[in-house]
């Protein structure tokens, strides 16, 4: 059994280069300041934080989008910034995007699930039995012959995962894929996510600003800043609320009210984090 | 309308025209072209022309397509271009066979001025019969054949005025020769063909796209290409470019709805007010709908970078697949047939 | 309801109304609601369930197939209707309306709907001003800037303040936090709260998202199907959980789960509703409350 990391990201540093115009020189803030990590195989991770707090640009260098200015990160032993691993490296982890609309690319719903396998060349039978289980996974098969403008913004999302999943990736990257989608989408996504993550032991790396997707992940990775401020199991992270706070987090009102109850005495289990969950724990 | 851009007017089916390969059917079209030219080289030889269209129909018949439903869409187009090519006829060569003379047709100045009456009479009539009290007749102006007629008219008279201007000072006996008109052999001959043509490649090609699909079509050009891809030329981008736009015209078209509706819920107005109003409010719709679509090329780009895009050439076609014996038999029969005709 | 601000009666839309039947798609059937003047209400249902149709005829977007439509006093599809006037008094912001940002100063922006509406220069100096000061943008600070070098949150609320600047008096507002995240959103409402208590402007607000709904609005109307099957406080609507799940929505998570313990046996009134009175209730020791 392997031990090492799927991902492992050691010391990187990374700056967006912003070009003024005025000026002429490059000048900008860090996005990631000295970020390690390392993501295990068939671990669900999660990312943290508010807008702009460097978690959209870790995720990118997991599948060489960026490379780092200092530092290495390591896909599977390999590194993302040789140029001949790139395309092993997006092999191996896939990538979705926060508008389901800019990812798909055929005016066919099956075409676009095949489209990445297209470019590779590879043959059509094993295309069309990819393309098939990959639709049954993901619950689209009955969109198959669709255009994509009608589907709902969910069933997009769903079908730029099915595209991913064609490759066979050992890991997904969910990049604030839920954030233009309405509260059922939502639900919709975050739920095939862990079902891939359980049925097929894929890797999932959800980044986002919500604490109630957070609360189902294995390990939260809580960002500020360019940095890692906190990191945990959920029933860690969220025994606090004041540092979720000042990381302008918005604390979802059931667990608020279970973090309050337990500090004036009442018995609730710190895993308590969901509705569910709390509802169960409130019920002498 | 634009939201079935992606499907044209593709016609779904399972007749033998729509399971050839989108290659055989543009390689017969073009085929076709060519040899109409080669053909037209022997003059008054009709086989050709009678094998063609035999073929044509027994392609319509072939397809799922009716022929009602097929000379519906054509048959503007084949007025407009019959018209246009009738003059050929009239305007021959000096060196031609003729064929006959309509003899010059002499009118009077005289009978010029009686015709010039008469339409200048019925046109005032036309002017004042909504006037009139008749309640049926109200409606009379709006009638769009009648108003068509109007305009004619108008022009007519206009034009009649004109020559009655000019010609004042002509007396009223003597002639002006209209014509002769003579048609010749050679073109008759030519009004036949090039209608005959016409009327071919335009069924034919109306055919081709409605049963074949957009995607099957660009992939099928795409492997007819493939020669100028040695020649570096960008055959595959092309295809690339053209499926993307299929695939998100109908994206745009939707978000550009939107973007007219919040500039007009923002007082934005595109048929009132001065010519610099109109077009700021124009500039309100171009200007954020650039940007909107640039944006959205830029994350295309990227997701298509992360799922492995590489300008390789070795893209598996999904929709077409190798030549079949229905292919075969078909283009080798097209050949045959029209190569023989020309022996005949 | 004295003096509605907006009624709608037997409003009904039909999509391509004169094409054949199969082309035919209902949007909202048969709605009949009042907006009183001054509150701020919601329309909540799911995607396509006929919210966005319905504000659209607000401001004379769209016309409806049957029914009338009175927006302050006026009939919206009467045949001199002024629509220019009543697009300055409803003002509507749609979905990311970042996207509609076209000028090169943020000024221009906003003073684009004031120039439409042809007043002096000064005039419509001091709207503009007055409206990027209210959308939380310190017009000192921001009124020169190009609008594409703002972050999404700011240009969203540049927006705002183009349709604030027209002196409305009815705002609509089409999820007005989508994408934002919670800082942004806590932001955004701060504003909204405070145009609608200094300026009295009737708030009109579509969304999907519960617990916005829940602490801005004064009345909810929810939609189903074209219909409008359910009005009332948030405190009530959100207390029917099983209703509003055949529905496609749910209420706001701790409405959520007070429904659940209710359902598991603690007595707990209908009228509990927000944080506070949930903990206050429930951090009573057991025994006493259990005798209650």
């Amino acid at each position: 059994m392997n031990h090492s990391p799927l991902i492992d990201i050691q010391h990187i540093t990374y700056t967006y280069p912003t070009h003024n115009m005025r000026t002429g020189e490059v000048q900008s803030a860090p996005a990631l300041k000295d970020v390690s990590l390392q993501v295990q195989q068939g671990e669900y991770l999660v990312l943290l934080g508010h807008n702009g707090s460097g978690k959209s640009t870790l995720a990118r260098h997991c599948n060489t989008l960026l490379t780092p200015d200092n530092g290495r990160v390591l896909v599977a032993g390999l590194d993302t910034a040789e140029k001949t691993h790139q395309r092993a490296i997006r092999d191996m982890v896939g990538m979705i995007f926060q508008n389901p609309d800019n990812q798909i690319i055929a005016t066919v719903v099956e075409d676009d699930v095949a489209w990445a396998l297209t470019v590779r060349g590879l043959p059509i039978p094993l295309i069309n039995e990819r393309v098939a289980s990959v639709m049954q996974s993901v619950g689209i098969s009955h969109l198959r012959g669709l255009p994509p403008h009608r589907l709902s913004g969910g069933q997009r999302q769903r079908l730029a995962i099915a595209g991913v999943l064609a490759l066979r990736p050992r890991c997904i990257i969910a990049d604030e894929a839920t954030a233009q989608l309405d509260p059922l989408s939502r639900n919709e996504i975050v739920t095939l996510l862990h079902q891939l993550n359980r049925q097929h032991g894929l890797t999932i790396i959800q980044v986002t600003h919500l604490l109630e997707e957070a609360a189902l992940a294995q390990r939260i990775i809580a960002m500020e800043r360019g940095r890692i401020v906190m990191e945990g199991s959920p029933a860690s992270i969220f025994a606090h609320l004041e540092p979720l706070r000042q990381l302008k987090l918005a604390i979802p009102e059931p667990v608020e009210l279970a973090v309050r109850l337990r500090n004036v005495g009442r018995s609730i289990s710190p895993e308590a984090l969901t509705v569910e969950a709390i509802a169960r724990e409130l019920v002498p | 309308m634009f939201k079935n851009i992606a499907l044209g007017i593709y016609h779904p089916g399972n007749s033998l025209l729509h399971r050839l390969q989108a290659r055989t059917k543009l390689l017969v079209l073009l085929y076709l072209t060519i040899y109409f030219i080669i053909a037209n080289r022997r003059v008054w030889h009709f086989a050709p022309y009678i094998v063609s269209v035999l073929l044509l129909l027994t392609a319509i018949s072939l397809s799922a397509i009716s022929f009602y439903y097929l000379w519906r869409r054509m048959r503007l187009l084949v007025l407009l271009a019959f018209l246009g090519a009738l003059p050929i006829v009239f305007f021959p060569d000096p060196s031609d066979t003729i064929l006959h003379t309509f003899g010059p047709l002499l009118f009077t100045y005289a009978q010029i001025h009686w015709i010039i009456y008469a339409c200048t009479f019925l046109f005032a009539i036309f002017i004042l019969l909504p006037f009139l009290p008749i309640p049926a007749l109200r409606s009379f102006r709006q009638h769009r054949l009648l108003r068509l007629i109007g305009i004619l008219l108008m022009l007519l008279t206009l034009i009649a005025i004109g020559i009655l201007w000019f010609t004042r000072n002509n007396p009223l006996t003597s002639t002006i020769p209209v014509g002769p008109l003579v048609v010749s052999y050679q073109s008759v001959w030519i009004l036949m063909t090039f209608f005959t043509v016409f009327l071919v490649i335009y069924a034919f090609s109306l055919l081709l796209t409605m049963t074949t699909t957009p995607i099957a079509l660009i992939e099928g050009t795409t492997m007819l290409l493939t020669p100028l891809r040695w020649l570096k030329l960008p055959v595959d981008d092309f295809a690339l470019m053209t499926l993307i736009a299929l695939r998100f015209i109908p994206t745009l078209v939707d978000e550009a709805e939107q973007l007219v509706k919040a500039q007009i819920a923002r007082g934005a107005d595109f048929s009132h007010g001065t010519i610099r109003e109109r077009l700021q409010s124009l500039a309100a719709l171009f200007i954020p709908f650039i940007q909107g679509t640039l944006r959205r090329a830029s994350d295309l780009a990227t997701a298509l970078e992360a799922r492995g895009y590489e300008v390789d050439g070795k893209q598996t076609r999904l929709h077409e697949k190798s030549f079949s014996l229905a292919d075969y038999l078909v283009m080798s029969l097209v050949a045959l047939v029209t190569i023989g005709a020309l022996f005949l | 309801m004295k003096d509605p601000i907006i009624i709608t009666k037997n409003l009904t839309h039909i999509y391509q109304a004169n094409q054949s039947s199969s082309l035919r798609k209902a949007a909202l059937v048969d709605i009949n609601l009042e907006i009183a003047r001054g509150s701020c209400i919601a329309i909540i249902g799911v995607t396509g369930s006929g919210k966005s149709t319905l504000v659209q005829h607000f401001n004379g977007l769209l016309r409806p197939t049957s029914g009338t439509v009175i927006v302050n006093g006026a009939e919206v599809n009467a045949k001199g209707a002024d629509l220019l006037k009543l697009r300055q008094r409803v003002g509507m912001l749609f979905q990311f309306p970042e996207s509609q940002l076209f000028e090169r100063t943020v000024y221009a922006d906003v003073a684009f709907g004031p120039r439409r509406m042809k007043l002096g220069r000064r005039e419509i100096r001091t709207r503009v001003l007055n409206a990027l000061d209210m959308a939380g943008l310190p017009h000192r600070e921001f009124a020169q800037r190009t609008p594409f070098e703002l972050s999404g949150g700011q240009m969203r609320r540049v927006a705002l303040a183009g349709v604030l600047a027209m002196s409305p008096t009815i705002l609509v507002l089409d999820e007005p936090t989508a994408g934002l995240d919670a800082d942004g959103r806590a932001e955004f409402y701060s504003y909204l709260q405070r145009i609608k208590q200094e300026q009295g402007v009737t708030i009109v607000l579509v969304s999907h998202d519960m617990a916005e709904v829940a602490t801005l609005a004064d009345w909810l109307f929810v939609l189903h199907n074209g219909h409008l099957v359910m009005q009332g406080a948030p405190r009530s609507v959100y207390a029917q959980g099983d209703a509003l799940q055949q529905w496609g929505l749910a209420a706001p998570p701790l409405s959520e789960l007070l429904t659940l313990l209710r359902k598991q046996g603690l007595p707990i009134p209908s009228e509990i509703f927000t944080l506070e009175e949930a903990f206050s209730l429930l951090s009573k020791p057991l025994q006493l409350y259990q005798e209650k």
